[in-house]
C-alpha cells in the first residue's frame, strides 16, 4: 500500500531521516513512533505530499508520489483521508458542511443527499446528530477530532493518515478514540497510518510499528518483535520491563 | 416491482441514478404496489454515497409500509447495507430563511458601537496617563524595545515613503504647472505645491502608509500573543502588558512619525524639483531661492507638529484592536478593522487640524 525506500531528509546540517525504508501493508494499522524531533511528522507530511521528498522514493497505491502528474495526484488525494493533530476543521463551516465539503466540491449530488451522507458519517464516528449544526469553535477537542475523521471518510478513502490522534485528550476520550480507530478499520477495511506517543494506543491499536530515533529507523515490526529485540532504546521507549 | 441496481454507484457516478430511483419510487407509490425488490446482480463498484442513496429510498418505502427485499447481493454489499442502514440518519433539510431585521441590526450595531467607544476612550485615557507618567519617570520606558520598534516602524518603511512621496510631488507639480500656465503664472506652482505637500500631503500620506504597515502588524502581533497565551503568561509573572508591549510601540511611533514626515517632505520636494526642471526648465537653485523667498517655516512646522498625533492614533488603535482578539479566527477581522479605523480617524483628525489651522492663521 505504502512503500518508503531509502528516504533521506536533511534541513541544513540537521539530518532528519538517514536512509530509511519501510512498508505499510494493506489493511493494517501502522504506527510511526519516536521522540519529539525524531522526524516522524516530516515522514508523514512527505507521505501526504505536504513536504518535499529530498532523496529516496515514497510509493502510495503503487505511484511514486514525487513523480506523478496532476491527474494522478488528484486521484490519490481523493483516496486518502488525513486527520491533523487539532482537527483542522474549517472554522467558517458547521459540522455537517465540514463533513460534506469534499462531496459538495467534487460531485453534483443534491444538497439533501450530501446532508444524509454527512449525518450518517457523523453517527459512525459516534456523535449525536444534534452536533451537526454546531460550529468548530463550539466543540471540545475530542469532538473536533471525531468530526475531522468523519470529514476524512467522506469519499470512502482506502488509507487514513492520523497525526497524534489521541494527544491532548483525556484518558477516557483517548481510549474511546482508540476503539473508534479499530472499529472504523474493521468496518471500512481501511489501512491506517498513525503517529503516536501514547503507550496505550501503541499496545491496543497498532498491528505493526516503526521506531525512529535520531534520524535512523531502529526497528519495524510488532510488539512481540520489539520485546524480542531487547534493545535499550526500544525498551526505554516502550517502557518494557526486562525484569518481567 | 423490481429495481435493478446497475453499473457503478460511487460518489462521482451516483448522480446519474438519482432520477431513475425517484421515478421508480413515484411509480411504486402511485400504483399502490405492496412489495418491491432491489436487484444487486449487475451492480459494479459501490461506495457509501451510493449505498446511502439506496438506503434512503428503502427507508422511504418502509415509511409507506411497502415490503422490501434485496436480491442477489454479495456479502460485501450486504455488509455495507447493514453498516450504513444501522448508522443512517435523515434530517429534513432546513432552508434557513434570510432574515432582514433592519431595526434589530441597527440597534445591535449602535449599542455595540457605543460600548466599543467607551472601551476605546478608556484605553486611550489609560495610555495617555501612562505616557505622561512615563515622561516623568523615564525609567519606566523599555528603551531597547522602543528602539527596536522604531527600527521596524521607520527605517524599513523609508524606501516606500521615498518612492510614493516623490511620485506624488512629481504628479502634483506637473498638474499644477499645466493649469497655472493658462494664467501665465506657472512659477507659482513651486510654492503652491510645496506648501500643500508640507502642510497636507506629506504628513497625511506617510501616516496612511505607516497605518497600513504598523497598525496591522501591531494588531496581528499582539493578537497572536494573546492566542498563544503569551499575554496571560506576562500577566501572571507580574509584567505590565501596557508597559512592555504597548508603551514602546506608542512612544516609538510618536518619536518616529515627525522624522518620517520630514523625510517625506524632502522626497516630495525632490519630485517637484525634478518635474519643474524637466517641464519648465527651471534649475534647482532657482527653485530653492523661490522656496526661501515665499515659504514660511510655519508651513513645514504644521506638518511636523501633527505627525506625533498621527503616530499616537495609529499605535493606540493597532494595539487596542490586537488586545480585543479572543480566538484565532479573530486576527484577520481585527487586523482589517485596525487599518480601516486608523485611516478613518486619521482623515477626521487631519481635516479638523486643517480647518483649525487655517482659521487660526497658522
Amino acid at each position: 500500500m505504502i512503500k518508503v525506500k531509502n528516504l533521506s531528509t536533511a534541513f541544513g546540517k540537521k539530518v532528519i531521516h538517514d536512509n530509511i525504508s519501510l512498508d505499510v501493508k494493506n489493511g493494517e494499522i501502522f504506527g510511526i513512533l519516536g521522540g519529539s524531533g525524531s522526524g516522524k511528522s516530516v515522514l508523514l507530511r512527505q507521505m501526504i505530499l505536504l513536504d518535499h521528498i529530498q532523496q529516496g522514493t515514497i510509493e502510495v497505491f503503487g505511484y511514486d508520489i514525487a513523480h506523478i502528474n496532476s491527474k494522478q495526484r488528484d486521484m490519490i488525494k481523493k483516496n486518502w483521508g488525513v486527520l491533523f493533530q487539532f482537527g483542522a476543521l474549517f472554522s467558517s463551516l458547521n459540522v455537517i458542511e465540514n463533513i460534506g465539503i469534499m462531496l459538495k466540491e467534487n460531485t453534483k449530488l443534491p444538497k439533501d443527499l450530501i446532508e444524509d451522507i454527512a449525518y450518517t458519517k457523523l453517527k459512525m464516528v459516534g456523535l449525536d446528530p444534534d452536533v451537526g449544526k454546531l460550529y468548530p469553535e463550539e466543540l471540545s477537542g475530542g469532538m473536533k477530532k471525531r468530526v475531522a475523521i468523519a470529514r476524512s471518510l467522506a469519499l470512502d478513502p482506502q488509507v487514513l493518515f492520523l497525526d497524534e490522534p489521541t494527544s491532548g485528550l483525556d484518558p477516557v476520550s483517548a481510549k474511546a478514540f482508540d476503539n473508534l480507530i479499530l472499529e472504523l478499520r474493521d468496518m471500512l477495511e481501511l489501512t491506517v497510518v498513525l503517529i503516536t506517543h501514547e503507550l496505550n494506543t501503541i499496545k491496543n491499536v497498532l498491528d505493526r510499528f516503526t521506531i525512529l530515533y535520531k534520524g535512523n529507523l531502529i526497528m519495524t515490526g510488532t510488539m512481540d518483535d520489539a520485546i524480542n529485540e531487547n534493545n535499550d532504546i526500544i525498551n526505554k521507549f516502550l517502557k518494557i520491563n526486562k525484569g518481567k | 416491482m423490481n429495481f435493478s441496481v446497475e453499473n457503478d454507484w460511487q460518489y462521482d457516478t451516483v448522480e446519474y441514478h438519482i432520477n431513475k430511483l425517484e421515478q421508480f419510487y413515484k411509480s411504486v407509490t402511485s400504483q399502490n404496489v405492496k412489495s418491491v425488490s432491489f436487484d444487486f446482480k449487475t451492480l459494479g463498484k459501490v461506495d457509501s454515497s451510493g449505498i446511502i442513496l439506496i438506503i434512503r429510498y428503502i427507508k422511504l418505502f418502509e415509511q409507506n409500509s411497502i415490503d422490501i427485499s434485496i436480491k442477489n447481493s454479495s456479502r460485501k454489499h450486504q455488509n455495507m447495507l447493514d453498516l450504513y442502514s444501522e448508522n443512517y440518519v435523515h434530517k429534513e433539510h432546513q432552508y434557513t430563511p434570510i432574515k432582514i431585521d433592519f431595526f434589530e441590526n441597527l440597534g445591535r450595531n449602535s449599542a455595540s458601537f457605543l460600548i466599543n467607544l467607551k472601551h476605546f476612550l478608556y484605553f486611550i485615557g489609560k495610555m495617555f496617563l501612562m505616557f505622561i507618567y512615563s515622561l516623568r519617570h523615564p525609567s519606566l520606558i523599555k528603551l531597547k524595545a522602543t528602539i527596536n520598534q522604531m527600527d521596524i516602524a521607520a527605517i524599513q518603511i523609508l524606501p516606500i515613503i521615498a518612492l510614493s512621496l516623490f511620485l506624488v510631488g512629481f504628479a502634483t507639480a506637473y498638474q499644477g504647472a499645466e493649469q497655472l500656465d493658462k494664467f501665465g503664472a506657472s512659477l507659482i506652482v513651486i510654492e503652491m505645491s510645496t506648501m500643500s505637500m508640507f502642510r497636507e500631503f506629506a504628513p497625511f500620506l506617510s501616516a496612511i502608509i505607516v497605518a497600513g504597515r504598523s497598525a496591522s502588524s501591531y494588531t496581528a502581533q499582539i493578537g497572536t500573543m494573546k492566542i498563544t497565551e503569551e499575554i496571560s503568561a506576562m500577566k501572571t509573572m507580574g509584567f505590565d502588558v501596557d508597559r512592555f508591549l504597548i508603551l514602546p510601540r506608542v512612544i516609538a511611533l510618536i518619536i518616529v512619525m515627525p522624522l518620517i514626515v520630514f523625510f517625506a517632505d524632502m522626497a516630495a520636494m525632490l519630485g517637484e524639483m525634478v518635474i519643474v526642471k524637466i517641464h519648465m526648465g527651471i534649475p534647482f537653485t532657482q527653485f530653492m531661492d523661490r522656496i526661501y523667498e515665499y515659504m514660511e517655516i510655519r508651513h513645514i512646522m504644521l506638518g511636523l507638529l501633527k505627525a506625533p498625533l498621527f503616530g499616537m492614533i495609529i499605535a493606540v488603535i493597532g494595539c487596542y484592536r490586537g488586545l480585543q482578539v479572543q480566538k484565532g479566527t479573530d486576527i484577520g477581522k481585527y487586523t482589517t478593522r485596525s487599518v480601516v479605523d486608523a485611516i478613518f480617524y486619521l482623515i477626521i483628525i487631519n481635516s479638523l487640524i486643517s480647518l483649525l489651522s487655517i482659521e487660526l492663521g497658522f
